[in-house]
């Protein structure tokens, strides 16, 4: 929601807004400096202090205890807080806004200082975290991320990688009505920055960049101080900031303490310096942080270190893995019903028929052994079991092959359901269902389309349901697994990718969430790799041809007859091979033909034309 | 101000009956003798199911009505937590500081004996020099992980919440408060307990009763026939009298929770005086 500016007067509230550990007790420490006398300045009786998300002064306002509040009645509470203290002129003291009025109305009109860690955002109406009535402007403190980390390790207790991680991430202070504190997003260091200066903040936002305040922090913040209504002189600002100088404020906590350093660490003034980092982070952490961050810091200007091209391949693998890092990889939604557990699988199961060494199928099970030694047995398309112990030597390899491939294809067919190996695109309106053998490049199409701007639905597994004559699908969240070579080829960092478990020579992508409801499957594209096409082609099958297509490149080693059974396999491939149109397309083998691929497949379909006709790339 | 006020939480005191509102939830209302009554808003159909309104009504009850019911009544709220100690008449303890860590310590002393009056407010009296502590009705909240950290069961407060009541043994009598303890999490190099000395008492005395709207002097003014005696000279006396009670800081690590909370025991034994009778006559 877009909030539109104030009309009439603004309010007192000032937020001190600033990514954690970028130099906001800094510029409050200043700020108390300016009102307090030398000898009673110290580091302990800094003010601004106060955060919005918290609001336990509605105890002192209303006589309310706002652990007995819901969630909603929370963040109301705080509106009106936020609204009591920064538009109520008569109020003078932060700590107890039900304080009689003051008789001083040079007092009525002072900026109130509040500081924040959280992204800016708007609100519901009543809900506003940062409500416009109470507001006159904002300062934004901002530091190079890299010194960031370089703070942001020790005061929260992790390493630089740790450190590295949690700034990348769309991370956020604890919350709930127990702790009297609504929800406090700070988002990403670059997700932060990215919301207060964002060009429909409808207030103004007055950007201070720490390495600023070292050189200069008079003529860094007067302007700002001489806009909010601060009134001082740069006389007095002078003063201030020579008496909050980052080393007196050490020698403050030397002697007495800091009440709002962390428990994690025994100093909150640490060094104080502007690029400190390049003694402090190693090559990979820098540049984890640029590919991160690397367009907000072009444009606070933060010199990068790192070429484009590798820091584009490595902010996508970073991204994924932290996608990756939501979810479990043993779980399942609830919707397909079927459970998953770690445990032993037996030798063997009886009755069983064996399509291939490693498999054996009755009616009811079905038993997989991998290379590498996991197994698998599916029953009764209920539940399935898991036999794999993880390597301790590749702490980060990817197990969720298992669940999301083999768990799933196997446990569809044990119910009587067609499990297709295919990846599904949506391309523009359409949904597209790409078929094909192993090795017939189906997820590095998929991902190639995605790199387009298509949404990728789901990759290997599309599980077909029919509804009146059509095709449906609904996608389930998954990884892509990709060889060496076509990660590269997709601009991915193979190596900060984790390798999928069992020794398998592929890596894992998470791709962004699919939408978790049905659609209806618009045309079905098999991709048929051979030695002997020519070029790039696709065909409309048409009649049987759609039949015989579909059945020759969707086998899957001849599992799903076998779990099926004949009759029923074929039964469901005649209806899906009517349910949609059937397009083969053929490239030849070993070549790498992607962007011919892609052209052919996002062109769409030719209406009317000849049965056998075929479409070459760049042809109408 | 532009707060629309169907939303915005209300209180007002300008009449002898205050009106505290808050709409979705309900409305209090506290008498001139400190009754309370209280009436849940059931705007929609969705909301009217019987859990949604009893919890309502409790939230309003214990979480607004009854600490202004006590200031109506002119007494002073504590900012924190009672805990009757096991002997009978040997006074109470305040356990102010942060919300979760004074939790815990209730926690810990509630399975050595201790008994809870009050939690996160605290009625209290002057009677002579002593400082009386009262007990509350309502039950003492805590955040579901420290339930779980500690193996204890709670009931939720509200629907959409992380706030677990617990029941825990209570004390139904006034009590004599022998000391203050401000709880916290241990910092690297600090120690777990620290007694309070000459000016931080001072300073910790400033920050032990609740103001604003659950002050019973507030909105009085100088000349009021009902400030007897002046404000200012009645403030500083009592505040005075705050500050001669003994003082500490707890510092926790929840790993050596039990020592710590052994130091604290320790200090309470040597700070608090003789076991005294009842010192509830007269209020």
């Amino acid at each position: 929601m877009t909030a539109e500016p104030h009309e009439g007067e603004p309010g007192r509230t000032v937020w001190l807004a600033s990514y954690p550990k970028s130099g906001n007790t800094w510029v409050r420490a200043i700020v108390t400096a300016l009102g307090t006398h030398e000898h009673l300045f110290a580091v302990n009786n800094l003010g601004s202090g106060s955060q919005p998300h918290h609001v336990g002064s509605a105890l002192a306002a209303f006589g309310l205890d706002a652990r007995w509040l819901d969630r909603d009645e929370v963040d109301r509470l705080r509106t009106t807080l936020t609204n009591r203290w920064g538009a109520v002129a008569e109020t003078s003291t932060e700590e107890d806004p039900g304080t009689a009025a003051t008789a001083d109305p040079s007092l009525a009109r002072r900026p109130i200082l509040r500081k924040t860690h959280e992204v800016y955002r708007t609100g519901a109406e009543g809900r506003e975290p940062f409500p416009l009535a109470a507001t006159r402007a904002a300062i934004f403190v901002v530091r190079d991320p890299r010194d960031v980390a370089c703070s942001y390790a020790p005061f929260f207790g992790v390493d630089l990688d740790g450190a590295v991680d949690a700034m990348g991430r769309q991370a956020q202070g604890k919350s709930g009505p127990a702790g009297m504190q609504t929800a406090q997003p700070w988002g990403s260091w670059s997700t932060h920055a990215a919301s207060w200066l964002a060009e429909d903040v409808p207030f103004p936002v007055y950007r201070v960049r720490y390495e600023d305040l070292k050189r200069d922090a008079v003529d860094t913040l007067f302007p700002a101080f001489e806009a909010i209504g601060l009134g001082c002189t740069r006389e007095e600002l002078t003063a201030a900031v020579e008496r909050a100088r980052f080393e007196r404020l050490q020698e403050s906590e030397a002697e007495r303490g800091f009440r709002e350093t962390s428990k994690r660490t025994r100093t909150f003034f640490r060094k104080g310096v502007a690029g400190g980092w390049r003694d402090e982070l190693n090559e990979s952490q820098v540049a984890a942080i640029e590919a991160d961050h690397a367009d907000t810091m072009t444009l606070l200007g933060y010199e990068l270190t790192t070429q484009e091209t590798e820091r584009n391949a490595l902010a996508e693998s970073r991204a994924s893995r932290r996608r990756q890092e939501k979810y479990d990889w043993l779980r399942l939604p609830e919707s397909m019903g079927i459970k998953v557990k770690l445990g032993e699988v037996p030798a063997e199961i009886s009755d069983a028929n064996h399509p291939r060494p490693w498999i054996q199928v009755n009616d009811k099970q079905a038993l997989v052994r991998f290379a590498g030694g996991a197994a698998l047995l599916a029953e009764d398309g209920q539940q399935v079991t898991i036999d794999w112990t993880p390597d301790p030597e590749q702490s980060e390899e990817d197990p969720s092959w298992l669940v999301h491939g083999w768990a799933v294809t196997l446990s569809m067919l044990q119910r009587g359901d067609l499990s297709l190996h295919a990846a599904t695109v949506r391309i523009g309106d359409e949904i597209v269902a790409l078929a094909g053998h192993r090795g017939a490049g189906k997820s590095t199409t998929s991902m190639a389309l995605r790199k387009r701007g298509h949404q990728l639905l789901i990759d290997d597994v599309t599980i077909i349901e029919f509804r009146d004559g059509e095709a449906w699908t609904t996608p389930y969240s998954r990884n892509v697994h990709l060889l060496p070579d076509a990660a590269e080829a997709l601009g991915l960092d193979f190596d900060a990718l984790p390798m999928l478990a069992g020794g398998r020579a592929k890596v894992a992508f998470r791709a962004e969430e699919p939408p978790e409801e049905a659609h209806k499957i618009d045309r079905i594209v098999v991709l048929a790799p051979t030695a002997a096409a020519q070029g790039v082609s696709i065909v409309e099958a048409r009649g049987g041809q759609r039949l015989s297509a579909l059945l020759a490149h969707t086998r899957r080693d001849g599992i799903a007859p076998l779990v099926l059974g004949q009759a029923r396999y074929f039964e469901l491939m005649a209806r899906l091979s009517s349910a949609a149109p059937v397009y083969v397309l053929s490239r030849p083998r070993g070549e790498w033909t992607l962007d011919e691929v892609l052209d052919l497949i996002e062109a769409p379909p030719v209406l009317g034309a000849t049965p056998g006709a075929e479409a070459t790339p760049g042809a109408d | 101000m532009q707060i629309p006020p169907s939303r915005a939480p209300t209180l007002d005191r300008s009449a002898e009956a205050w009106t505290a509102r808050f709409p979705g939830l309900g409305t209090v209302v506290i008498s001139e003798e400190g009754g309370v009554s209280v009436e849940v808003d059931s705007l929609e159909a969705a909301d009217t199911d019987a859990e949604t309104l009893e919890l309502r009504e409790r939230a309003l009850r214990y979480g607004w009505g009854e600490p202004l019911s006590y200031a109506r009544r002119g007494y002073r709220c504590a900012s924190g937590a009672a805990v009757a100690a096991p002997d009978t008449g040997a006074g109470c303890l305040l356990l102010t500081g942060d919300t979760h860590d004074a939790a815990i310590v209730i926690l810990e002393l509630a399975s050595r004996g201790w008994s809870v009056m009050g939690d996160r407010i605290t009625p209290t009296k002057w009677e002579g020099e002593a400082l009386v502590a009262f007990p509350r009705e309502a039950p003492v909240v805590v955040a579901r992980r420290r339930l779980e950290k500690a193996g204890v069961e709670g009931t939720r407060v509200r629907l959409d919440t992380d706030a677990m009541a617990v029941e825990l043994p209570r004390a139904s009598e006034p009590q004599a408060v022998k000391a203050v303890v401000s709880a916290g999490a241990r910092r690297p190099g600090e120690v777990n307990l620290e007694p309070l000395a000459g000016h931080q008492r001072f300073e910790a005395a400033t920050a032990l009763m609740v103001g604003g709207a659950l002050h019973p002097d507030s909105g009085l003014t100088e000349g009021d026939s009902s400030a007897d005696p002046p404000l200012a000279r009645r403030g500083l006396a009592d505040h005075l009298k705050l500050a001669a009670l003994p003082y500490a800081r707890l510092r926790l690590d929840t790993k050596t929770l039990s020592e710590d909370v052994d130091a604290l025991v320790a200090w309470w034994e040597s700070v608090r005086g003789p076991v005294a009778s009842d010192p509830s006559g007269g209020v």
